[in-house]
């Protein structure tokens, strides 16, 4: 039964060196999916546990009858899929400019700036320069325009936070995008600059095809990550998601559910919801890339 | 370098343009920040204010009333001992997944893999339970030891040992290493441009991290940062001076780390991006 | 390493524990205390879980516990200042038993939280420490009782009433404050002719009601235990307070660039607001030198209804120490303690005896003492946090969207009836 395949001294190093991430993974991972799934089937209050009842499916099909939580998951839907161009497209422009001048370091930290900053930061920066009289609406002012109490605005205010998110990651991803850049070899542009094309040309033939692969990357990265937003609407509604549940997130709502109503099996319920959304999203991406690299 | 040469012949005004327009966006909010904190309340919301009337009185006064420092020092204390954590367990394990072999080590990885997809909010409440019970809410401890595995990291660093040449354990070999000794001496001092990566991603991650703060962090004494100023905020607002004196003292010692590591953290974000 | 191998302990004791029975069986309690054994000699550390209206407010309870410690050496105070959704933290920490020992606790969510029984009976204690209880105001001593328990005692309550300031009124000259509503639309005209806002008050059941008790409508109904919102008596209360925002009369704090009334208030932005006596000591912190008056709450078609808000403190029931624990509650609920709110003007203090200081210190404030008399509760049985909620986003929904009143009532009814089916 000698395995020299695997050299005990090796086995055992190996074993050893991913022991601290298994014990991590058991305890802070697995045991507490196990656990919340299994409290999703249960009316269960963390404040009276012993009163717990089964509820069956009751939480999974009460929460598609819950006009709150559609509520949520339609902001949610409709902040990511506004979200989500806008940042590409934008992170991708700045990332051809900045390709293109000098003081590339300087407008890679400028850019970069917000993404360092705290979102509570940013949030509250944003509610001053977005009040009633703040900043932006006194440059509206210049050209005759008066604008809205943005954040108690129940059209203004997710469309505000829109804006701040893309604000405050555009840097980030531009700078994805420069590092795909630097990844075209030049010698395609040179063949097509014998071929007399035109820097449009350049640009919708060479550049965008080549950065198909870092376009899908930051698009899922980025679904993803709209897909969980919380602290701007935390911050910015003060907890509520309001005015009047324009501003809940599915994670605010659940947050709220869970520790504020106390409801934590309906919260876990909603838990597995959204995991399932960004798990179909993530899959979608494994086999698009998947397909792509055969 | 070559490349940057023959761009240089497509240098259009139009170009610095937008860069510039666009850098004024970005800076334009920060820039406003502080030229409000020094200014009195009362000028909050006028544009121009006379240079005479700025000064650091609003910080003065935070900082009096406000365990900013305090706060400081749980954010730096609480990003230190997650950075390191992460560093230690999931270096270690992408290079165990890379570089050694052992039974179940293909499984073991998929387990990983898989888990990557688990949006941590599925997290929130089972863990929030587990920590009750073991008496860790609003402790150093609850804020750090379960942040410690990160998935991605341990992916990060496997494609990183994975990437190093095949004949480095032999050479380690030769040389009489132990395993340990082939990972200390040989692959660790090489693994400088990933541990700079995973420190970045992770530090800043930690550092700006708001939604498990704010429910782990309950007394005054345990906020960090963010929950600091959350608070703050709903304490002070429409005293915008010192509002913005919040949001100043919780985005400056970031943003001094970086400037100075800036070159770095173009580096980490570009490798999270090209997995 | 051996704190991670405690965890997975941990973990498979709740994994099968299952769902219930967490935490009860724990060797792994709270943590927050570390004074020693329960025994009342040892030096204890009690935490005290407050939130803060002004820092005005931090500091008073920081002089009654520096008062408290002095003549209790053993037992050390921390106080926790918990601001945002207080119930929200509360109610997490309660659950995992780290709550502080005594914490405020709000006369609207207090029958939620004794029908979770997360609240200590104070009865024993009150026997044992021989507290008098008839030296409280009776109705706020009974907003903290519950099937005949006590679980808390009342510190102190508060009204609302009219703030107005001087010199914005006389720029529209206006020489008096409106005592009725009537008056009010022709001050609040003249007000908006100037440029200036009238009144600031914020789009919540708490501030509004009593034009719905004015209009001799009822949104409660304490015998059934159970919202009516829907009575159709409701509707002209509601439509008064739309009807003054859609003209500009009300403003709301948000506004103005703030979460309640009063900062714009102290920035002079409005002319009035409808407050508590927690504006006095922010007024003098961040305000000192405005000039402004206090008069009762006006007045709608010859009723005189307020609202009455009173706060107790109440006693974890996982409180390792209970019975020191009871000796600072009482304490802090005491005449000593009180005298020093009265002094502070924040809140009238819940003893009667102590209520004669506060206008002794404030006779200006006289109104918010006037105003009890003809007060409501600002509590709704154990429809709790759930009908505040409810009957707030419906309402804003009136202001946001030009719902008509019977429509916000109606909402109101859905949105409450929906979230207590998911419970």
């Amino acid at each position: 039964m000698k395995r020299r395949k695997y050299p005990l001294d090796q086995a055992l190093a190996g074993y050893l060196l991913v022991l601290p991430a298994m014990v991590s993974l058991a305890v802070f991972l697995i045991g507490p999916i196990l656990y919340a799934f299994y409290i999703s089937f249960f009316h269960f209050s963390f404040l009276d546990p012993q009163n717990a009842t089964f509820a069956g499916f009751g939480n999974y099909i009460h929460l598609f009858n819950d006009p709150v939580f559609l509520r949520a998951l339609l902001n949610t839907s409709l902040y990511s899929l506004c979200v989500v161009p806008v940042q590409t497209a934008l992170s991708l422009f700045l990332a051809l400019i900045v390709n293109q001048v000098k003081g590339k370091t300087f407008f890679r930290v400028a850019y970069y700036l917000p993404t360092v900053t705290s979102t509570v930061a940013v949030s509250v920066m944003f509610i001053f320069v977005f009040q009633p009289s703040g900043l932006l609406n006194r440059f509206l002012l210049l050209f005759g325009i008066h604008g809205p109490n943005y954040f108690n605005s129940p059209s203004f205010a997710l469309p505000s936070i829109m804006a701040l998110a893309v604000w405050s990651t555009v840097g980030q991803f531009m700078i994805i995008y420069l590092a795909g850049l630097q990844d075209i070899p030049e010698e395609i542009y040179e063949a097509a600059d014998l071929d007399g094309a035109s820097g449009w040309a350049r640009l919708t033939r060479i550049t965008i095809p080549l950065l198909r692969r870092t376009t899908f990357l930051t698009v899922v990265m980025s679904l993803i990550g709209t897909f969980q937003v919380f602290d701007q609407m935390y911050v910015i509604s003060g907890g509520s998601g309001g005015p009047l549940n324009s501003t809940l997130s599915v994670v605010l709502d659940l947050f709220n559910k869970a520790f504020k109503d106390m409801e934590m099996g309906y919260a876990s319920a909603m838990a597995f919801v959204l995991f399932v959304i960004i798990l179909i999203l993530t899959l979608v991406q494994q086999f698009v890339l998947g397909r792509e690299q055969e | 370098m070559s490349k940057e040469i023959v761009q240089q012949r497509k240098h259009h005004p139009l170009l610095y343009a937008v860069a510039i327009l666009y850098a004024v966006i970005t800076l334009l909010p920060f820039v406003w920040s502080v030229y409000t904190s020094l200014k009195p309340t009362s000028q909050a919301f006028n544009i121009l204010t006379p240079l005479s009337m700025l000064n650091f009185k609003s910080y003065v006064s935070i900082l009096h009333d406000f365990p900013f420092t305090h706060w400081l020092f749980n954010s730096l204390l609480v990003a230190v001992i997650v950075t390191g954590g992460n560093l230690v367990v999931n270096t270690l394990s992408g290079y165990a997944f890379a570089r050694l072999r052992f039974p179940g080590r293909g499984l073991l990885f998929y387990v990983f893999l898989g888990v990557m997809m688990i949006p941590g909010q599925v997290l929130l409440v089972p863990v929030y339970i587990l920590l009750a019970n073991l008496g860790w809410i609003d402790t150093y401890q609850g804020l750090s030891i379960p942040f410690l595995l990160s998935p991605f990291m341990i992916f990060l660093a496997r494609q990183f040992f994975l990437g190093m040449p095949k004949d480095l354990e032999e050479a380690g070999r030769i040389d009489g290493l132990s395993h340990w000794g082939v990972f200390f001496k040989i692959f660790l001092p090489l693994s400088r441009p990933l541990l700079a990566a995973e420190t970045i991603l992770t530090f800043q991650g930690n550092w700006n991290s708001f939604l498990w703060p704010v429910l782990l962090e309950t007394s005054q004494n345990m906020y960090t940062l963010p929950v600091g100023l959350n608070s703050f905020y709903g304490q002070y607002n429409a005293y915008w001076n010192s509002v913005m004196a919040g949001v100043i003292l919780l985005t400056l010692p970031m943003v001094i780390v970086f400037l100075i590591f800036q070159k770095q953290f173009v580096k980490g974000i570009s490798t999270s991006g090209l997995k | 390493m051996r704190k991670q191998w405690l965890s997975v302990v941990a973990l498979s004791a709740l994994a099968m524990g299952a769902v219930v029975g967490c935490g009860t069986s724990g060797a792994t309690g709270s943590s927050t205390n570390t004074g020693g054994s329960t025994g009342s000699n040892g030096p204890v550390t009690l935490n005290l879980g407050m939130w803060s209206s002004s820092p005005a407010e931090k500091q008073l309870v920081q002089n009654q516990i520096n008062l408290f410690e002095k003549s209790n050496p053993n037992i050390k105070v921390n106080i926790q200042v918990i601001n945002g959704n207080y119930l929200q933290a509360i109610q997490p920490m309660l659950a995992s038993h780290t709550a502080p020992d005594i914490f405020y606790v709000d006369s609207s969510y207090a029958p939620q939280l004794e029908q979770a029984g997360v609240l200590m009976s104070l009865d024993n204690y009150i026997q044992k420490d021989h507290v008098d209880l008839s030296a409280f105001s009776p109705s706020l001593l009974q907003a903290f009782q519950w099937k005949g328990q006590t679980y808390g005692l009342p510190k102190d309550f508060n009204t609302l009433a009219l703030e107005y300031n001087k010199s914005l009124l006389a720029k529209a000259g206006i020489s008096q404050p409106p005592a009725t509503w009537t008056q009010f639309e022709q001050d609040a005209k003249a007000l908006k002719a100037k440029g200036i806002a009238p009144l600031s008050m914020p789009v919540d059941v708490a501030r509004y009601y009593p034009f719905i008790v004015d209009a001799g409508g009822s949104y409660y109904d304490s015998s059934t235990n159970q919202a009516t919102f829907t009575n159709s008596a409701n509707q002209a209360g509601v439509k008064f307070f739309l009807d003054n925002l859609h003209k500009g009369y009300f403003v709301t704090p948000q506004d103005l660039g703030a979460t309640w009334a009063g900062p714009p208030f102290a920035q002079g932005k409005v002319a009035m607001a409808l407050e508590g006596a927690w504006l006095v000591p922010f007024m003098q912190q961040s305000a000192p030198k405005l000039q402004y008056g206090v008069a009762g709450f006006p007045s709608l078609d010859g009723k005189d209804a307020n609202m009455v808000y009173t706060v107790s403190y109440s006693m974890s029931k996982f409180t390792k120490h209970p019975n020191s624990a009871a000796k600072l509650l009482f304490f802090m609920t005491g005449d000593q303690a009180l005298q020093l709110t009265a002094d502070s003007g924040l809140a009238i203090p819940s003893r009667t005896s102590e209520q004669g200081l506060f206008t002794q210190k404030y006779p200006n404030y006289q109104a918010f003492i006037d105003g009890v008399k003809n007060a409501v509760p600002y509590q709704f049985g154990t429809l709790g946090q759930n009908f505040v909620d409810a009957i707030n986003s419906a309402t804003q929904a009136g202001q946001l969207k030009n719902l008509s009143p019977a429509q916000v009532l109606q909402q109101a009814q859905q949105t409450l009836q929906s979230q207590q089916q998911s419970q």
